[in-house]
């Protein structure tokens, strides 16, 4: 464990605690925390499934145990948790995708969209959530305050309503991991081969916060981010970042060795996995 | 005139065709990730001729990966997929990490993943073959049907008949293929939901292989059959187009740039800049395309509509030919082509060694017999037409393409023999013309047969201190010196070679009186363990002329310092300015000096000797003064040495009045390193002796006339008895029985130390049985080993960080299968199917770290620290 103490530009970033996470009980992987920090969904090494940790009670309950389940799970802002699940179809052999609905009070899952080819998209918003599919879609209200996904090369920004399509950075391979900053004011996303760009809700390029992976909002200043080397096949390096939004800082809250990565982050709270499956959850102090 | 290129009106029928037979309107989508890219530290560069290391135009497999890439994605949107790829240019900025590639796949919505690689042995071997991994055990992978994916695949690119393969394609679930795995898996295929795989499609280490995948249409070929295999899986048979291609290489000719391992027709030479002309049966050209200049033959002609075909092959230096093909809908044709070369005129030798005449000096008793040819010859005609008398088993060896014959003899000829070569007429060139005249030469050899040996370090059964040791081999003549580090290797018990410190080897020059290579072992040995150095019969000298057989020599690992019990230092050399020279010859030159290199305390004494004649002097300390020495006791030196044959000796002198003189003999220096010496010699018990000086001498036999050695502490300590030693010199021998004999006739004892070796209280003849006995013990004889190769130098394994707190790395040229982390008892403390081990609980301390790839086995010195 580190507890470390990081001093970049004006900000004084203390690592305040340090909690392990299902240790002793199994690996996991693909870590997502609630917005209020007091719940977390993980999954298997491949993304098999999904279950939820009750940071509370430490109570496990298992969501799904579809394939793909874990590998995109989102909670809405109502608390409900919407997840993809594909399979192969045995006749045809494409691959099809159905959009599911975790409903907490009534602890069972729900087929919101119907299983169809092609890509599926969550849209996560400030006020509602959507599953954007090749043949149709889903979305719990027509207006869902600002919310945004990626396809391609673009960013599919929706703000109450109205769709706006941008492309503020060059990519070939495409943009990937978007997300509204908790205010609804900013927009962070990555761009393959480029890295993460912070933009206004219009497009604008706001900063450039270098080539890291997995930004996720901390809070509306900061992100959290994966900072992953490799050899063409496996790791060699992995840490996690802290990232101020405005692109003037970076601070290491692991080592490069650490081997951490995957990083969630909601209610003041960042989790993290490691290579092997070991999960931690950390809080900051950040003085400005 | 067949329609052979494909249309926009093809590809429209193509869409409705792939339509119809899906049964709906989807059309699979398939992810293409060209592996790795940007030319730089996780990239592959395979240095090949003419490029230099790190030439961007030379092979790197990111280049060819991209190539395969392309051809595979327009191959598929041709039949009408959609697709996405995970870079179009290769710079490091296009060489995404793996989770994030994995994470573009799956937004992409894709059916199918391909990874498209080129695999390497990452040592010495070479192979050729197909590798497909998919993630999961084998026949349960992770993605339903990853493994009928990479079945289909490998059956498409194994039909490529340009290539030569070593063995047939290899498929496997990547946590089955890797025992040890550990489910770490492949990046790109961890937490991909695509159905998946990762193709090594050959290997890019193999030379022959390298060359063919700089051609652009070898790669096309492999990206259409990545096309087909995916067709398969899906079970589309709609497209209606065929491709052929082809290897064109000489029909018996070897490859003029052969630094490298071949297998099978890769032997031939490849024939570039020859232009392939496509016809249709009726000989009417449809379309032309060149063999390139990169030594591979490759051709293609691609989107062919069925039917058959006739394709022929010119190039100025080759008759031409013409084979006919046919062409199937959704497959692949390969037809090779063996070009024979233009030969006009009869086969003759136009240059050959020896060149020798009667009444010049004779030659060396391995000379090689060497014909040149104006053409390359047929080598088993040739080999018969050979004779030489006296007869002599030999070899030949063929060179420059079959243009040059080299006979050698196995051993080596006879010494003082007149030979006679005669070459007949039945010898003939690849064409199959025969020499028109036979051809004779005549050569007499010297007296000379073998390279003899002078002195080797270690001796058989030497004691050797741990550290910083040296070996050396020492010869009548000068040694060749290329290639000894694989003939002089050596070894611990396990049969692990240690290593060299090459920088400071030394080797003889031809001012010196002869031959030796001197090299310093970087390793240090394990006190008490025993080792081998073992030189190779094949070491030579700079004529060629090798060991009349392999030497094994073992030997034993000590502390020369390690503490000695029961012993006083009376002399610790710490202090050089109390030496001086006190009896030398006019032209001896002793420099006495102190230095560092010691066992004990901070200092040793150097003694440096320069004589033209002899290495004959004294040196005196005034510290010698105060030392005493009882006749009971015997004198230890710590000696370093430099192998010179240098002998050492103390004088000493008895504190009576008879001031009796008496020597102690430590030997000659023919040894390396620091040595314990007991010194042998007989003082009188009953008398007390004091140090008059240390002296050397050398022999006159001898041709080294200068020599460097270091003292440390001089002891004294009771006289330990040998069994048989019994006049006390620490040797048994013939002398210790007339020892015994001249007591029993003449009871005079003052010289025998342990006469009474049966231990019945009295000396009788009895006791001359009994050192007869111990004269007789049994011999040391060192058993033949099998020889051992040199680890390799250039193991591309890195290990990081150290120490480390929480995760030890390793990286490599090739995939590392798994990790095994050892205490330094040699105990298994974890083991990880990965690239890493997680030290994050282990004890402080230091481990050994053994890493697996697919082809090498490396261990690294590792520490833990929280």
């Amino acid at each position: 464990m580190w507890a470390w103490a990081m001093v970049a530009g004006a900000q004084q970033v203390t690592v305040t605690s340090t909690t392990p996470l299902l240790r002793d009980i199994e690996p996991a992987f693909y870590p997502t925390l609630s917005p209020s920090g007091d719940r977390l969904l993980y999954s298997d090494v491949d993304a098999r499934g999904l279950k939820m940790l009750d940071l509370g009670t430490h109570a496990v309950t298992t969501i799904s145990e579809q394939t793909g389940a874990g590998f995109d799970a989102k909670w809405s802002n109502d608390g409900q948790v919407y997840y993809i699940t594909s399979k192969v179809d045995e006749k045809s052999r494409l691959v099809f995708r159905t959009g599911m609905r975790y409903d907490l009070k009534r602890q069972a899952s729900d087929v919101v969209l119907e299983a169809q080819h092609g890509a599926v998209h969550l849209e996560t918003g400030t006020q509602g959530m959507a599953m954007n599919g090749e043949s149709h879609t889903f979305a719990t209200a027509p207006k869902r305050g600002v919310s945004v996904y990626t396809t391609g090369s673009q960013l599919v920004v929706n703000v109450d309503g109205k769709e706006s399509r941008y492309s503020p950075v060059e990519s070939y391979a495409g943009y990937l991991w978007s997300s509204v900053s908790p205010a609804g004011d900013k927009i962070a996303f990555y761009a393959a081969g480029r890295g993460i760009v912070v933009t206004t809700l219009q497009g604008k390029v706001l900063a450039e916060l270098g080539n890291y992976e997995m930004p996720c909002w901390y809070n509306n200043d900061y992100l959290v981010a994966q900072n992953a080397s490799d050899d063409g096949y496996q790791y060699t390096s992995s840490q996690i970042l802290l990232l101020k939004a405005d692109g003037t800082s970076r601070h290491e809250l692991t080592p490069k060795t650490s081997m951490t990565m995957q990083p969630t982050a909601g209610g003041g709270k960042i989790v993290y996995t490691t290579i092997d499956g070991n999960l931690t959850m950390i809080t900051l102090d950040i003085n400005e | 005139m067949k329609k052979f290129f494909y249309t926009l009106a093809s590809m429209m029928v193509v869409a409705v065709a792939i339509t119809a037979i899906a049964g709906n309107n989807y059309m699979p989508h398939v992810y293409i990730n060209p592996g790795h890219g940007g030319h730089d530290s996780d990239d592959r560069n395979v240095v090949i001729y003419p490029f230099a290391a790190g030439d961007t135009s030379g092979y790197w497999e990111s280049n060819s990966n991209l190539k395969k890439g392309f051809a595979l994605n327009n191959c598929l949107r041709a039949k009408g997929y959609t697709t996405s790829m995970s870079r179009v240019a290769n710079q490091t900025a296009n060489d995404l990490p793996l989770s994030t590639i994995v994470a573009l796949c799956n937004s992409s919505g894709a059916d199918i993943f391909y990874s498209i690689h080129s695999n390497a042995t990452g040592v010495p071997a070479r192979r050729n073959h197909i590798l497909a991994l998919y993630r999961g055990p084998t026949g349960s992978p992770v993605v339903a049907n990853s493994d009928v994916l990479a079945l289909n695949l490998v059956q498409r690119l194994q039909v490529n008949a340009a290539a030569v393969w070593t063995s047939n394609y290899q498929i496997a679930g990547d946590f089955t293929f890797y025992p040890d795995w550990n489910n770490a898996g492949l990046g790109v295929l961890r937490g991909n939901q695509a159905v998946s795989m990762l193709s090594e499609g050959s290997f890019h280490d193999y030379i022959p292989e390298t060359y063919r995948l700089m051609n652009d249409n070898y790669c096309w070929m492999e990206g259409w059959n990545f096309s087909l295999g995916a067709d398969d899986y899906f079970g589309y048979s709609f497209f209606g187009k065929g491709a052929v291609a082809g290897n064109i290489r000489d029909n018996r000719m070897p490859r003029v740039i052969n630094d490298f391992i071949m297998f099978g027709d890769d032997n031939r030479e490849p024939v570039s800049n020859a232009t392939v002309i496509l016809m249709d049966m009726n000989d009417t050209p449809l379309d032309t395309c060149y063999t390139d200049n990169m030594y591979n033959g490759i051709y293609a002609f691609k989107m062919l509509d069925p039917g058959n075909y006739k394709i022929m092959v010119e190039q100025e230096h080759y008759f031409s030919q013409t084979k006919e093909v046919t062409i199937q809908a959704n497959h692949s044709s390969y037809c090779n082509f063996d070009l024979a070369r233009v030969r006009e005129t009869p086969p003759e030798i136009i240059n050959y060694s020896p060149v020798w005449h009667e009444g010049d000096a004779p030659l060396k008793a391995n000379t090689p017999v060497v014909f040149e040819f104006n053409w390359d010859m047929n080598t088993e005609a040739t080999e018969a037409a050979f004779h030489i008398e006296p007869a002599v088993e030999g070899h030949f060896r063929w060179e420059d393409s079959n243009y040059r014959m080299v006979f050698e003899p196995n051993d080596a000829y006879d010494i003082n023999t007149l030979y006679t070569v005669t070459l007949d007429t039945t010898a003939e060139h690849g064409g199959g013309m025969r020499m028109q005249e036979p051809f004779t030469l005549q050569f007499k050899t010297t007296y000379r047969k073998y390279l003899e040996v002078i002195d080797i370090f270690p001796h058989q059964g030497d004691e050797v201190h741990y550290k910083n040791a040296i070996i050396e081999l020492r010869t009548d003549s000068m040694l060749n010196n290329s290639y000894y580090y694989d003939k002089i290797v050596l070894t611990d018990k396990d049969g692990n070679a240690l290593t060299y410190n090459r920088r400071n080897t030394k080797t003889g020059k031809n001012t010196d009186p002869f031959g030796f290579i001197r090299i310093p072992v970087a390793s240090t040995m394990t006190p008490g363990e025993e080792y081998t150095l073992t030189i190779y019969k094949e070491m030579s000298d700079t004529a060629g002329i090798h060991l009349p057989e392999t030497i094994v020599n073992k030997f034993t690992a000590v502390d020369a310092g390690e503490e000695k019990p029961e012993t006083t230092v009376i002399e610790d050399f710490e202090n050089a300015s109390t030496f001086s020279v006190a009896d030398v010859s006019a032209n001896t030159e002793v420099a006495l000096s102190a230095s560092t290199d010691r066992l004990f305390g901070s200092k040793s004494l150097q003694i440096k000797i320069n004589d033209p004649l002899s290495l004959e002097a004294g040196i005196y300390s005034t510290s010698f003064d105060d030392a005493i020495i009882n006749g009971n006791e015997e004198l230890s030196l710590h000696v370093n040495g430099d192998m010179s044959n240098l002998y050492l000796k103390m004088h000493l002198r008895s504190t009576d009045e008879s001031q009796e003189d008496a020597y102690i003999d430590f030997g000659k220096i023919d040894f390396h390193g620091w040595r314990y010496i007991t010194g042998k010699g007989n003082l009188n018990p009953n008398k007390t002796y004091k140090i008059v000086m240390i002296e050397t001498d050398s022999d006159e036999d001898d041709p080294i006339w200068s020599a460097t050695i270091k003292l440390d502490n001089l002891l004294k300590g009771q006289k330990t008895a040998i069994q048989g030693d019994v006049n006390g010199d620490g040797l048994v021998t013939a002398a210790d029985i007339t020892e015994l004999y001249n007591y029993l006739l003449n009871n005079d004892d003052s010289h025998i130390v342990n006469g009474d070796q049966t231990g019945d209280g009295i000396i009788t003849a009895a006791d001359i049985t009994a050192v007869y006995g111990v004269l007789l013990g049994p011999s040391n004889v060192a058993p033949a080993i099998d020889p051992v190769p040199e680890p390799a130098a250039n193991s591309s394994i890195k290990v990081g960080p150290i120490p480390s707190s929480d995760y030890i790395m390793a990286s490599a040229a090739s995939y590392i299968m798994g990790v095994e982390l050892y205490d330094m008892s040699g105990n298994l403390v974890a083991r990880n199917g990965g690239n890493y081990m997680n030290v994050g609980s282990m004890r402080d301390g230091h481990y050994i770290l053994k890493v697996y790839t697919g082809n090498e086995i490396s261990t690294h010195h590792v520490a833990v620290k929280h």
